[in-house]
């Protein structure tokens, strides 16, 4: 209370204070005259009287002062004045200013942009209740390479039963559909859930219901929940969307919910679903066979359970499953991941090395702006020796020098903020798709603002630490007496160690971003194994309601590329169930005369892909030995299979593979014969080695959705509208999806490794930039300061390259120690890299080396330019120039 | 007689018990009147008396008044506060006990 109204008067006393100031002068005049006037009557002379008064009040400014003080407002006067006479000082070296904002902005901005990025992915939360408790559980061998393989529906009954540690689990899986009914065939895409999925993931629909518990597994399994964006879409937002039935592959569906519009379902797999159905795991083939990895599981872990005790309970469980059944779960040990992990480990790895970039950028703009802050100091050298001789505090100069530097940055900070919100949305809109996790929304919030302005002071107040501390140190008496110039600058130690410093790490940049972009050339000149060009893609969906029967899809497919092939302009056409560089789905295979695998981990898994006659042809995979798939190889005919080259080396090695037979290894699988070996290609991405491949004619293996592969002899872009009449002619419900040129899909497999070694390159030239400045800066302050040194060695005969090589050597002593520290520092940090580089090591000595001859060239020129002023001085002009 | 500056910690004292016995009084008054009353041994320095009066008055314990001096000139008028007269038997029990603790530590043979 007393406290309060202590506050209050403090208060009253601020916002009068002129008022409280006069009051106290009339006061302090009205003693003094007292005392003058006592002085009087004690027998004192008029002038006597005033002299004893005035000794004994002393420094009447002080004795106000001091009064003042007790309303505990002068360390905030102080500031005020700080400010204005820094914005006044800012205000008066307009170029100065304008330099230090902008690079403080530079380097502020891009920490802004990729800070927001990393708070918004690794710091934020996940948008759904106690997001901590959310996991996702998948398979691994704990002897292979640590890979991650889904589930399969016995082991997912089984954990459900045998677990105590998960509130709920639920399987995902994508799923695909068409919607007819409204307008043009839609293909949409979306996931098949178990009905709890939802509240293990704790949300809600906005309209409807949440799916029951007997939909799915067991019963009534038509139908749909779907996204708000969908319902908008497709629906026009109609309300009584629930309720109703749609058309999805043919067959009716009961919507019984909508989503909000900001649920986010977490994309493990495919992009952003638009519905959700029911998952079904009572066809046989997945009821019970424990060899089918087909989903993944979401889970909720039980209040008071951390993530490490239910991770330990599902390896207890599926240890035991294995024991039980050794064929299909040997080794397949069950893994427990945050679902947060699972959303950002493949992006936070990258964002890391993005966030140490920007990190290093923002200390080489520090660096440059204290520098500068330093070289004006000097230049204040006087103004701060007459302040400290008229009896002005230390301390208190130091105050306001760093006020100053911090006033700058803040500045800078202002400027980086609006640097680092343009730079984000230029950031966003240019991230691969699906690269930063959908789940997370990004934006400028109360935490990067913070952040900001952090770094802002923090950066302000080291910067300006060095200057203001140096300047108060001077002698003043010496400085006074000093010439305006100096015939040494004091501070050129730290000055030169500053800018070493800012090589060094410009040189790291550098280092990083030639790895980066080796990676990625690297990865663009990577074989295919097939050629892209004037090829595009499409995919075909037949839905099971309306072709039941093999034949028929088989009848339409053939028709359908006898129709493309007919078409002008086509060279070739076929189809495969799969393209390249997307992965599919693989499995286990024996071997004829060979034993059999223990488990299904115990070999390496094959990929299979439905293939038509003339796919090969198309997409120009080189067929080395046999035939290619025929419309000879009919149902009734034993089965037979093209395989890549990898697959015949690893199975038969040394031997010719043709002829030869294996089988899949489920336990009525028939053997198929190889016909036929084609060259490999990138199956799972570029940037990962050809696995074995085997290709199956669809004649004998039909598939109900297939990528139509076309080469045309010129733009292939101009064959879509044509092909998709073809193919609404003979179905008007049928989309073609996924329309892509395959030029365009080998791009984007390459898309996060361009845009990582793009970002990386862009904050390296930046870097380099600066460090170039700031290493001119330094060297040609330094002949300002030593024009007249310069001119007398003229005077006295120093040749013009005597003088050129004086100031070189200075600049490149500088450069030398900076390479020399920044190859270590990029040496010592490359480990870091691992996660953005592809064939190179990250101690490529090549890369190095060229980092380094650039770094020492770009700096060498930014020495030459003031050596060169330097060896045309006049020495006459020098020795005049005072 | 030889002046003496005022011990540390006291000057609020004086100035609030000057303050409860005459009832209003200006700068210069306080401090003439903790001379006069000390037999002139304690001097007042202007120093620390205006800062003095300037804390209490952010304490509350005084408010200032502008009034008028028998020799008609404006001057500036302390008076107690209820606060201030809570405050000065603080003072002088806190005081007390300091001076008996010190007068008992002196007599210690």
């Amino acid at each position: 209370m007393s406290r309060f109204g202590e506050l209050a008067r403090r208060l009253v006393m601020l916002f009068h204070r002129e008022q409280f100031d006069a009051d106290l002068k009339e006061e302090l005049r009205l003693h003094h005259d007292l005392r003058e006037r006592e002085q009087i009557n004690a027998g004192a002379g008029t002038e006597d009287a005033s002299y004893a008064a005035r000794r004994r009040f002393g420094n009447d400014l002080v004795l106000r002062e001091e009064s003042r003080d007790m309303w505990g407002w002068n360390w905030l006067e102080n500031m005020l004045q700080d400010v204005r006479y820094g914005l006044r000082v800012l205000g008066k070296n307009p170029s100065f200013t304008a330099v230090a904002v902008l690079t403080l902005a530079l380097g502020i901005g891009a920490n802004t942009a990729i800070f927001s990025v990393v708070n918004a992915v690794m710091l934020k939360p996940l948008p759904y209740p106690d997001p901590d408790r959310l996991a996702v559980i998948w398979v691994t061998e704990p002897s292979g390479p640590g890979d991650l393989f889904p589930d399969t529906s016995p082991d997912f009954r089984d954990w459900r039963k045998q677990n105590h540690v998960f509130e709920g689990i639920s399987a995902v899986t994508s799923a695909g559909a068409t919607l007819t009914g409204s307008g043009e065939p839609l293909q949409l895409n979306g996931l098949s859930v178990s009905p709890n999925a939802f509240q293990v993931l704790g949300v809600q629909p906005q309209m409807g219901r949440n799916f029951s518990p007997d939909e799915g597994p067991t019963g009534h399994n038509h139908v749909v929940i779907l996204s708000y964006g969908l319902w908008q879409s497709a629906f026009g937002g109609q309300k009584n969307i629930v309720g109703s039935k749609v058309t999805m592959d043919g067959e009716a569906y009961d919507v019984v919910g909508i989503m909000p519009k900001d649920m986010r379902f977490p994309t493990v797999w495919g992009r952003n679903p638009q519905f959700w159905t029911p998952i079904t795991m009572d066809a046989p083939k997945w009821k019970t066979d424990r060899a089918n990895h087909w989903f993944w599981v979401l889970a909720r872990i039980k209040k008071g359970i951390t993530l490490d005790q239910a991770a330990a309970e599902m390896v207890t469980i599926s240890t035991r499953l294995a024991q039980q059944y050794p064929q299909s779960n040997t080794g397949v040990i069950a893994r427990v991941k945050s679902l947060h992990e699972q959303l950002t480990s493949n992006v936070s790895e990258v964002l890391w090395v993005l966030f140490a970039a920007v990190g290093f950028l923002l200390l080489i703009a520090c660096v440059n702006v204290a520098n500068l802050l330093l070289s004006r100091s000097v230049g204040r050298r006087r103004e701060v020796a007459v302040r400290l001789a008229v009896g002005a505090g230390a301390g208190r100069l130091v105050r306001q020098l760093l006020t100053e530097s911090v006033l700058l940055f803040l500045l800078g900070g202002v400027a980086g903020l609006a640097v680092g919100t343009a730079a984000l949305r230029r950031l966003l809109r240019a991230a691969p798709t699906g690269y930063i996790p959908a789940v997370v929304s990004i934006h400028l919030d109360g935490r990067v603002f913070g952040f900001t302005f952090l770094i802002a002071f923090v950066m302000g107040t080291l910067a300006g630490l060095i200057p203001a501390l140096q300047a108060t140190r001077v002698s003043f008496s010496k400085t006074l007496k000093e010439s305006g110039t100096a015939v040494a600058a004091p501070h050129s130690l730290a000055r030169g160690l500053l800018t070493a410093g800012e090589i060094a790490l410009a040189l790291v940049m550098l280092v990083g971003a030639g790895l980066a972009t080796r990676s990625l050339v690297r990865l663009l000149g990577v074989d295919l194994g097939f050629d892209p060009r004037q090829v595009v893609t499409g995919r075909v969906s037949l839905p099971d309601s309306r072709y039941p029967k093999e034949p028929e899809q088989r009848a339409f497919f053939q028709r359908l590329i006898d129709r493309v092939q007919a078409l002008p302009g086509v060279v070739s056409a076929g189809a495969a169930s799969e393209l390249p560089l997307d992965g599919g789905s693989n499995g286990a295979v024996v071997v004829e005369g060979q034993p059999a695998p223990k488990n299904m981990w115990s070999s390496p898994l094959v990929e299979s892909c439905t293939v038509t006659p003339n796919y090969f042809r198309a997409m120009r995979i080189p067929l080395l030995r046999g035939r290619d798939v025929g419309e000879i190889d009919t149902p009734d005919v034993p089965s037979v299979a093209v395989i890549n080259e990898t697959m015949a080396r690893h199975f038969w090695p040394n031997q010719d593979a043709l002829g030869k037979r294996f089988k899949h290894s489920d336990p009525d699988a028939k053997w198929i014969t190889v016909v036929g070996v084609v060259g490999d290609v990138r199956e799972l991405g570029l940037a990962e080695p050809p696995i074995p491949e085997a290709y199956y004619p669809e004649s004998q293996q039909t598939y109900p959705g297939l990528v139509l592969a076309v080469r045309s002899a010129n733009d292939p872009q101009a064959q879509v509208p044509a092909i998709r009449k073809a193919l609404h002619e003979m179905d008007k419900d049928l989309p073609w999806y996924e329309v892509q040129a395959l030029p365009a899909l080998v791009t984007d497999s390459s898309r996060e490794k361009r845009f990582v070694a793009l970002l990386l390159a862009l904050f390296a030239a930046v870097a380099l930039t600066l460090a170039s400045v700031g290493i001119y800066g330094v060297v040609s302050y330094s002949v300002s300061q030593r024009t007249r040194e310069i001119g007398i060695r003229m005077a006295f005969g120093a040749e013009v390259g005597t003088v050129l090589g004086m100031v070189l050597r200075e600049g490149l002593r500088l450069v030398m120690i900076g390479v020399g520290v920044g190859l270590l520092g990029a040496w010592a940090l490359s480990r870091y890299l691992s996660s953005i580089l592809y064939a190179v090591r990250g101690t490529d000595s090549a890369t190095y080396i060229l980092a380094a001859l650039l770094m020492a060239a770009v700096a060498l020129v930014a020495c030459l330019v003031p050596a060169r002023r330097a060896a045309k001085v006049d020495p006459m002009v020098a020795l005049r120039y005072e | 007689m030889h002046q003496n500056e005022i011990p540390p910690g006291t000057l609020y004292l004086l100035i609030l018990k000057a303050l409860a016995r005459s009832g209003e009084l200006h700068g210069y008054d306080i401090s003439t009147w903790i001379e006069h009353v000390s037999d002139e041994v304690l001097q007042v320095e202007e120093g620390s008396l205006y800062p003095a009066l300037q804390r209490m008055l952010v304490k509350g314990w005084v408010t200032a008044k502008w009034g008028v001096t028998s020799g008609n000139r404006r001057a500036r008028y302390y008076r107690l506060t209820p606060l201030g007269r809570k405050q000065l038997e603080v003072e002088v029990s806190q005081f007390e006990r300091v001076v008996a603790a010190i007068t008992r530590a002196i007599q210690t043979a």
